[in-house]
Order: C-alpha cells, then sequence, then structure tokens
C-alpha cells in the first residue's frame, strides 16, 4: 500500500527522471502524447485472442523502454503492483470462456489467450504512458494540455495543485510522525482523530493556498512561460512520424 | 477502482470520454463566468491536492483481504459546487493516470466519469436541496454512499460492455458492489465528519456559491438509465458470457437478447463498415491465425529487434 | 526605468469585513535607500507591504514604482521590479528542492541551461547558503529558509527588495548573519519589522505605522530616542 512517503518520493522520482537527457526526453511533448493515445487505442482494439498482434505492439513498447530514462527493473516494480485488479479479473477467463484454440496442435480453453493477451494489453498500455511521462517534464505536460486545448485557468490550477501535492504529502508525513508518537494504541484506527485531522488539514490549507499562490505569483508564475523550448522539431515528427506508421503497420499487418 | 486500459474496448472508452469532454467544457465555461481567479484558482488546486492527499488514506476491509480508500467526489461537490468539484476530481484523476498510472489514459474518460461525473452530477443535485436546508447527515451520508456505490455500478458495465473480461456481469455487478459496499459505508462517514468540520470553522472564502435549488431532473434521469440497464443486462437467463458464446457457435442464427449481446451484435456489424474497430471475431473461427506457432515467434523476434534498436540509440544519444 | 523611486499616494485598503488595514498612507522611497517600516502586530505593515508588489492592489489612492503605476495589467513589469519575500517561509518555498525553489524566478523569465545554473549559484552565494542547493527545504532550519527565499526572489534580480518580517523564526545568531547579507545589497531596500535592534542594524531610514497610519517618517535614531515614538508603537521594550 503506498504510503504518504512512497508517493512523495514517487513523484520526486518522476521529476528527477524527467531532468535526465535520454532520447526519449528531447522528443516534444506533444508528439509524445499523441504517440502514446494512438498506441493505446491501437492496442485495446487488438482482439482478445490474437497473441501475435499483441506480442507485436509490445515491441514498440520494448523499443521505448530502451530509449526512456525508467529502467527495466522500475517498470516491472510497477506493473506488479498495479496489477492485483486486472489479474483479479481476468483469472476468471478460462473459467467461463472455453471456446477451443488450436496452438502449435495443442488445444487451449480460449480464456487462457485471452487473460494472456489482455495481461499483455495492460502491460502495453501503462508501460507506454508511464514512459511519456516520466520523459516529460512537468511543465512541458501542462503546457502541452494547452494544445489539446485545456481552458488556460484550468492548467494554471492543475499546476498549482500539483506544487501544492508536495507540500501536503510532505506536512502529512509530519503529522502521522507527530500523531503516531503520541500513542495510536497499537496503530488502531480512530475515526474522530481521523475527522479531526481531516477538517483542521483543510481548514489550514485553504488559508495557505491563498498564500502559497501569491509567492508563485509574486516570482513570475505566468502560464505564458511554460511553453516547451521551441516549436515542434523535424526531429520530433520524424520521430512522430515513423513510430505511427511503426505501430499502425504492426498492427493491421 | 481505477479502470484500466486493458479491461476496456475503444468504444466504449472513447464514448465516455466523449461524455467527460462534453461536461469538462460546461463545467469550465459555467466556472468562467464567476471567476475570480486570485481565490478561486488557489483553492482548487488546495481542494485538488487535499483530495489526492486523502485518497491515501487506506482502511482494511476485513474479511476480503484487500482494502479500499476515500474517493471525495460527493465532498468536493458539498464544498465547492458541482461545476468546480467535477473538474477538480477530474484534475485529481489526471495526476494519478499520469504519474501513478492508476488507471489508463483511455480509461481517464472512463474514471472521470464514474468519480466525478456521478458524484457532482448526478447524485449531488438529488441530495443538495435537502442539505440545504437542514444539512441532515443521513443526506449527506446517502450521497457519498450513492456516488461510491454508483460508481462500482457503471465500472463494472463500462467492463462488461468491453467485453474483455470472460466474467458474466451478473458476477462482475456482484462482486464490485460487494467490494464497495463497506468501502461505500466508509465513505459517507468520512464525507459527513469533515464536511460538519469544516462548517464549523466556516471559513470567510464563500466556498459553494450556488444558491438557490438545483432541479433533480437529470440526477433522476440518470440514475434511472443505469438501473435501467443494470437490470437488463441482468436479464438474460443465462450468464452472458456463455449466451455469447452459443450466441458465435451458431454463427448468428439467434439475436441475442441481453444488452450486452445486442450492443456486440451491433458492433459487429458495425465492424464490416469500418475496419478500424475492434475485431469482434470468434474464438471458434478458423482464420484464427491469430495463434499460429510461427506467428507468434515471428512477434517474439520483432521484440527483441525492436528493444536492440532503442538500446543502439540510447547509447549513441550518450556520445 | 533606471533609478527606481517608489511612490505612495493616499493609499487605503479595506478588508473585506470592513477593517481599515491601511488608511491615508504617503510615502516617498527614493533608488538606494534602506526603509524600515515599524510597528507592532496588526498596524498595517504587511498590508503596506503587499501592495509594493501588486499581492494587493489599492482600494483607493495609488502605489507607484519608477513611474509606473501598480495596477492588474501592469503586474508582470512591476514583479521584475520588486522582489518580495513574505513573512511565512514554508509557503515560498514549494518546489521540492532549494535548487528548484530559486531557479523557478529566472526560469519565469526564460534563463534555462547552463546560464540558469550560475543564476542560482550566484544568488545562494549572496546569501551564504550555497551548500543548501541540493537540499529538501522541508529540512532547513529556520534561517536558512529565510535565507533560501531571500535567494529565490533575488535571483531574478529585483531593483526593489522588499521583506516581510525576516527575523521571525530566526536566532540571534541567523539574525546576526541576515543583517551582514542585506547590508551587503545595494538593491532599495523596505523591510518591515518589529525587531528594532536588526531595523537600526540594515536600516537608516524608518517609518512607524499605528492603527493603519504613519505616525513617523525620519531617522531611525529618532525613533529609537523617543520613548513617547516606541510606546505609540508598541516598540517599548518593557518587561
Amino acid at each position: 500500500m503506498k504510503t504518504a512517503q512512497d508517493r512523495l518520493q514517487h513523484l520526486t522520482a518522476f521529476e528527477e527522471l524527467a531532468e535526465s537527457d535520454f532520447p526519449l526526453n528531447m522528443v516534444s511533448p506533444v508528439v509524445k502524447i499523441i504517440v502514446a493515445v494512438v498506441f493505446i487505442i491501437l492496442t485495446i482494439s487488438v482482439n482478445k485472442y490474437d497473441i501475435i498482434h499483441s506480442l507485436l505492439l509490445t515491441s514498440f513498447t520494448c523499443f521505448l523502454i530502451a530509449i526512456a530514462p525508467l529502467k527495466v527493473t522500475s517498470v516491472l516494480k510497477m506493473f506488479l503492483y498495479l496489477s492485483p485488479f486486472v489479474l483479479l479479473l481476468v483469472i476468471f477467463n478460462p473459467v467461463y470462456d472455453k471456446s477451443i484454440i488450436h496452438i502449435a496442435g495443442y488445444q487451449i480453453y480460449g480464456g487462457y489467450v485471452s487473460a494472456f493477451t489482455t495481461v499483455l494489453k495492460f502491460i502495453n498500455t501503462t508501460t507506454v504512458s508511464v514512459l511519456i511521462v516520466s520523459s516529460t517534464k512537468f511543465n512541458h505536460i501542462a503546457s502541452s494540455l494547452r494544445f489539446f486545448k485545456m481552458p488556460k485557468f484550468l492548467i494554471i490550477q492543475f499546476m498549482v495543485m500539483y506544487r501544492f501535492i508536495f507540500i501536503f504529502l510532505y506536512d502529512i508525513i509530519q503529522s502521522l510522525q507527530a500523531v503516531k508518537s503520541r500513542g495510536f494504541q497499537g496503530g488502531r484506527f480512530s475515526w474522530r482523530n481521523m475527522k479531526a485531522i481531516i477538517s483542521a488539514f483543510f481548514v489550514k490549507s485553504v488559508l495557505r493556498g491563498e498564500e502559497v499562490y501569491n509567492s508563485m505569483l509574486s516570482r513570475g508564475f505566468e502560464i505564458k512561460n511554460f511553453k516547451f523550448d521551441d516549436k515542434v522539431k523535424m526531429s520530433d515528427i520524424f520521430f512522430g512520424l515513423c513510430s505511427l506508421l511503426y505501430v499502425f503497420i504492426v498492427r493491421f499487418v | 477502482m481505477h479502470m484500466a486500459d486493458a479491461l476496456l474496448s475503444v468504444p466504449v472508452g472513447m464514448t465516455f470520454w466523449g461524455i467527460s469532454g462534453v461536461a469538462a467544457g460546461y463545467a469550465s465555461s459555467k466556472l468562467k463566468k464567476d471567476l475570480d481567479e486570485e481565490k478561486t484558482i488557489p483553492l482548487m488546486g488546495v481542494a485538488g491536492a487535499f483530495v489526492f492527499a486523502l485518497q491515501m488514506v487506506n482502511f482494511a476491509i476485513p474479511a476480503t483481504g484487500s482494502s479500499g480508500h476515500f474517493a471525495g467526489g460527493f465532498l468536493l461537490a458539498l464544498l465547492l459546487g458541482r461545476h468546480a468539484a467535477f473538474l477538480v476530481m477530474s484534475s485529481v484523476l489526471l495526476v494519478q493516470a499520469l504519474f501513478f498510472a492508476d488507471g489508463g489514459l483511455l480509461a481517464l474518460g472512463c474514471n472521470i466519469f464514474n468519480l466525478a461525473f456521478i458524484p457532482s452530477y448526478v447524485v449531488y443535485p438529488l441530495f443538495k436541496n435537502i442539505i440545504d436546508k437542514n444539512e441532515s447527515k443521513t443526506a449527506i451520508w446517502s450521497g457519498a454512499f450513492l456516488s461510491l456505490w454508483l460508481g462500482a455500478v457503471m465500472v463494472s458495465m463500462q467492463t462488461g460492455i468491453s467485453g474483455v473480461a470472460e466474467l458474466p456481469f451478473s458476477k462482475m455487478l456482484l462482486l464490485m458492489l460487494g467490494i464497495h459496499l463497506l468501502i461505500s459505508v466508509f465513505e459517507g462517514i468520512i464525507t459527513v465528519g469533515s464536511y460538519m468540520f469544516i462548517k464549523r470553522y466556516s471559513l470567510q472564502t464563500e466556498l459553494n456559491s450556488e444558491k438557490g435549488k438545483l432541479k433533480p431532473y437529470f440526477g433522476i434521469f440518470s440514475v434511472s438509465l443505469i438501473i435501467a440497464a443494470v437490470v437488463s443486462l441482468f436479464a438474460s437467463s443465462k450468464p452472458d458470457g456463455l449466451e455469447w458464446s452459443v450466441y458465435s457457435i451458431m454463427g448468428r442464427a439467434s439475436e441475442p437478447t441481453s444488452l450486452t449481446g445486442q450492443f456486440h451484435n451491433l458492433l459487429g456489424s458495425l465492424q464490416d463498415k469500418i475496419a478500424f474497430l475492434p475485431d469482434y471475431s470468434f474464438a471458434g473461427d478458423s482464420e484464427q491465425w491469430g495463434t499460429s506457432v510461427s506467428g507468434i515467434a515471428g512477434a517474439v523476434i520483432v521484440i527483441i529487434l525492436a528493444s536492440s534498436l532503442g538500446y543502439i540509440i540510447r547509447k549513441a544519444n550518450k556520445n | 526605468m533606471s533609478h527606481h523611486y517608489i511612490e505612495i499616494n493616499e493609499l487605503e485598503y479595506i478588508y473585506p469585513d470592513g477593517t481599515k488595514a491601511v488608511e491615508d498612507v504617503n510615502l516617498y522611497i527614493s533608488h538606494g535607500e534602506s526603509v524600515a517600516i515599524l510597528g507592532s502586530n496588526g498596524a498595517g505593515k504587511s498590508t503596506l507591504i503587499k501592495h509594493l508588489n501588486g499581492t494587493i492592489l489599492p482600494k483607493k489612492g495609488s502605489v507607484n514604482i519608477g513611474g509606473t503605476p501598480v495596477t492588474k495589467k501592469t503586474l508582470k513589469t512591476i514583479r521584475a521590479t520588486v522582489g518580495l519575500v513574505f513573512q511565512n517561509t514554508d509557503n515560498q518555498l514549494f518546489m521540492p528542492s532549494v535548487f528548484e525553489n530559486v531557479a523557478f524566478s529566472p526560469r519565469n523569465i526564460g534563463i534555462t541551461g547552463d546560464k540558469l545554473y550560475k543564476v542560482v549559484e550566484e544568488s545562494l552565494d549572496k546569501v551564504d547558503a550555497l551548500g543548501l542547493i541540493d537540499k529538501h527545504p522541508f529540512k532547513l532550519s529556520g534561517g536558512e529558509k529565510r535565507k533560501v527565499c531571500i535567494a529565490s526572489v533575488i535571483a531574478s534580480n529585483p531593483e526593489i527588495l522588499v521583506l516581510d518580517e525576516p527575523t521571525a523564526e530566526i536566532d540571534p545568531k541567523g539574525i546576526g548573519d541576515l543583517v551582514s547579507i542585506l547590508r551587503q545589497f545595494s538593491h532599495t531596500k523596505i523591510i518591515s519589522s518589529h525587531n528594532l535592534k536588526f531595523s537600526r542594524a540594515v536600516c537608516n531610514r524608518g517609518v512607524v505605522m499605528q492603527e493603519g497610519r504613519i505616525i513617523f517618517d525620519g531617522e531611525l535614531d529618532e525613533i529609537f530616542s523617543s520613548d513617547k515614538l516606541l510606546e505609540a508603537a508598541g516598540l517599548k521594550e518593557d518587561y
């Protein structure tokens, strides 16, 4: 279970990864997002019994892993943490789908095949999306939302919220430490304490929020400033087109 | 509780993205009108971070070995009004999808619908008038409970209609509702408690600017629609998975009666016209080269090649 | 705008609940001065200070920086000229590392890459905090936080530096460090404080506020030597 500490570390790790200079980091955020979305849609659209296409699309994922800052071990760890829900549902596939499929002369229940492809799809979609995000600076992600027509005030709100999350997570870690040190009777859950902590926290936060926002504004915070560095470069378009071409070919071949 | 991409089908994902997108546009335009940038933006940011932080509080659900967490959609609606609440919750879900892969990008449309749209636009209008009048704790609790539970219903429906997981809709629904029963109860309790405490502090900033009565018609309509869909999905006497297989073996000789079956049928015929839709071919098809051994081997080789290419590019980039 | 003076005319600000925070304030500060705004808590110092970079906009009257009035439209230029260090340090250190916090401001002006590093290092060096560059702001002491906040503000090279109660949360040694740092700055300095000794060490002119109005504007030494003024401003250490 992810604690506040884990989440804070996770977010901080992402910020650091985005700063590194792997090939994927160099690509324009808009291109990356478009490629990711198209990839996800194409991956999802594969028939659930179609192992070949699922595997072929996985090749693109592997390619991205190689050029992205995220290590393979980290990818595996994330997958392990995220998969329970999907696995839970898909475990039942063989039970309910007893249609027969032939592979290499063997007869297998369709359910096993669909379970396998679904897991593959899951790996592909989540990994690609994580890779894209980990290789892009947060400010660039936010400003690429502008490209996708998100209203300005919403983007600003999104950026402000993101910053607040860091502050809050840290606050919570502190509060939890304080609470624990005051003795919690073996860590049992006290509802009254929870409600009080939550509400006091909220009120404090609202008052604090305006101050943090003011200090951001005072230091020149403006949505205009966060355009990604330059217009989409030729190399970005090259990457985008090649990726899309590859994914399309691989999907429909 | 956050849907994953892999369990969805493209039409379902796109549909809900469409609904969520339209709702977001609507909420933005409503909010923009009386937007006090200096106050509203930090408030929304704070509320979002607050909900995000709250969602980390896990409570163990006895006898299932799993745990649930607080969602907060209804509380947000109470505190900020439905438009702001919808947008804030969507932002939180966006952060979770982007940075924690908690819910896929395609599934984000569904998640926004389940966790933001339902509490703000479906459930909240139903209870707002009562809550405004006498701050009834029961009403608040019910609103939160209903929001979460309806969300669970929607998840089951979206998964069921997508047809990726073979678990029949009836079983899936029972599973979802069972798991979320206790979670919803706690959601209600926490919402009530937090709301009462926050009200007591009576912040100077008028948080929820929505005055006046809200017509509950849309809410009632949506809830009825959902209930109707659930009932019809349940209605077939055989479990849906089985029915679908029977239907496919018969080669479309008999029309499916369940909603899922009909939906698949519609999409199957659409697929003939639009090649881009998911391939609804059946397991028993002779053209099942999606599982030929040589094909699979070839695909694995491609994987190795692609990985190597990437690795080479990375090394080259380092120099 | 090479010589930035500050001109405040008949400034008035009333809070939403009706409290008059600032009333009929007139002030002229020339380029290069070091002015201390003194007064007890609630005298209106913070409110006045926040007008200087447009965090609060006047309800009546005007604030001019180097001839440019502070309005909603001019906020960007004003904030590039006036750097404001707020009282609460935690609320200004919202980025996860010291480097990021100091880099926030120059980034917003468009400075990137090597130049950005240089600017951040120089700013931290000026406040004698270069060693903290990679630390998490949450783990700093009160004095260190204050230094980093100042570095974050001077990183964008403002001409005018405004500090709101900079000595809060700092021990005497820390205050001593702060004094030597501030003395080196050539900016126009406006510092609100209720620490008389500190103010005297850094500034030569003092403005005393009481209940939203200015009751004295002149040499700091005069304030020190007048018991009446000290008491009126709630600054008399009488315990």
